[in-house]
């Protein structure tokens, strides 16, 4: 195919996806338009009204009374619609205010420059744009799409963001970017702005409203934040976890996860597996800022198991080794032991 | 003569504008934004980048799109 009838092609399938476009605005124009008369509403007052006839003819006195109080409601609210349309048409002809074709093909030549990747689905009813690598504080998520669906324009949210090559939150698969979950964004700041965009069919400032807002980084407001992206590792196992299933060490501030977590009896603080010890008097587990060593034998000791800085044993050791000293039975005879006894 | 501007801070303001003869994109740009303020937007003319200097012309299409705009969640 030679480059004129590439042309010719691209420029074809630009026309029609640009007349597709106009068709859904213009439906999406219609489904919010003020100049209609209200019939769901005029449906539920016919409705209504049979249901009053119902009533009457059975003599429910209380079902008609409220279904006539109902019925008075809808009608001034269909009368004050009506009315509204009414003025509405005695006013100046309003021209069309949906884009034309040829608009429209300028915003799609005009997002050809811009993205990368512009694609329209026809099957689909898509149309979608990819922007280039996302990286926000050095975490790199990868490019997303874009992907505006035609058949929705006039919902609230008729696009979806796809990522292209996910790099999620380790916490969460559905996390592709902090505003991004289950591939739906969260406007924010953008929300108005892009709501008008779609209402007045300016695609062009829709894509590049959305790649802003991934591009940008909210961390008071984020799904995920990006410090804990890749999660938070484990002192003692290893594993990677969710911020919210770990705690830091109250001694050394490394992190935990709630499995390997320690509390000890004396503070009732969190400390990791390091910042603990066995008491050698209870064998009980305390954090090494609740033990204290004997001044005997040195060894570590909980509070309670330490009587003015002793343990029980080197309390014994002291008290038997004093009572010796102070009994004279205790001391050697020199004939015992075999000798013989000589007097001064 | 008119121009069509299209701010998209905020509330996404689109609307045609009178503007004097040989006003250039930086001007109109100072008086809609503000001074000092273009490197933190995304200024487009008929939808394409253009120089601060070019003066704007009957018709134009002027689009200004923050370049840092804050998501949320849910």
């Amino acid at each position: 195919m030679s480059l004129a009838q590439q042309h010719r092609k691209r420029m074809r399938d630009r026309f029609r996806l640009a007349s597709e476009i106009r068709q859904s605005l213009v439906k999406a124009t219609s489904c919010a338009s003020s100049d209609r008369i209200d019939t769901d509403a005029w449906a539920s007052i016919e409705r209504l009204q049979r249901l009053r006839d119902k009533a009457n003819s059975r003599g429910w006195l209380l079902a008609e009374q409220r279904l006539r109080d109902r019925l008075r409601r809808g009608l001034d609210s269909f009368c004050r619609g009506a009315m509204r349309v009414a003025d509405n048409l005695t006013g100046p002809l309003q021209p069309c205010s949906v884009l034309s074709v040829h608009e429209i093909m300028r915003e799609l030549t005009a997002l050809n420059d811009e993205f990368k990747d512009v694609n329209w689905d026809r099957k689909r009813h898509t149309f979608s744009v990819t922007t280039d690598d996302i990286v926000l504080d050095e975490v790199c998520l990868g490019p997303f799409e874009i992907c505006l669906d035609l058949r929705y324009l006039c919902q609230s949210h008729p696009y979806r963001v796809v990522a292209k090559d996910p790099h999620p939150a380790s916490t969460s698969d559905s996390t592709t970017h902090p505003h991004v979950q289950s591939e739906h964004l969260c406007e924010g700041d953008g929300y108005a702005a892009i709501k008008r965009s779609i209402a007045d069919g300016r695609f062009y400032d829709f894509f590049m409203i959305v790649r802003q807002v991934l591009e940008t980084y909210n961390p008071g407001n984020a799904y995920v934040t990006l410090d804990d992206w890749h999660g938070v590792e484990c002192l003692a196992c290893g594993d990677t976890v969710d911020r919210s299933n770990c705690d830091n060490c109250n001694r050394c501030e490394y992190s935990v996860c709630h499995d390997c977590r320690q509390v000890c009896p004396g503070c009732d603080e969190t400390h990791c597996n390091d910042c603990m010890a066995c008491c050698h008097g209870c064998d009980d587990d305390y954090c090494k800022d609740c033990l204290t060593c004997c001044s005997g034998c040195g060894e570590s000791f909980c509070d309670h198991c330490l009587t003015e800085e002793n343990c029980d044993d080197c309390l014994d050791i002291e008290a038997s080794t004093e009572a010796e000293a102070e009994s004279p039975e205790s001391s050697v005879h020199a004939l015992r032991m075999g000798q013989i006894g000589i007097s001064p | 003569m008119k121009v069509l501007l299209i701010n998209n801070d905020g509330g996404g303001f689109a609307d045609y504008i009178e503007v004097a003869e040989n006003v250039t994109v930086q001007e109109l740009f100072n008086q809609r934004v503000g001074a000092g303020k273009e490197g933190d937007y995304l200024i487009r003319v008929n939808r394409q980048p253009v120089a601060r200097d070019q003066v704007l012309l009957d018709g134009d299409r002027i689009s200004i799109t923050a370049t840092k705009i804050q998501g949320a969640q849910s």
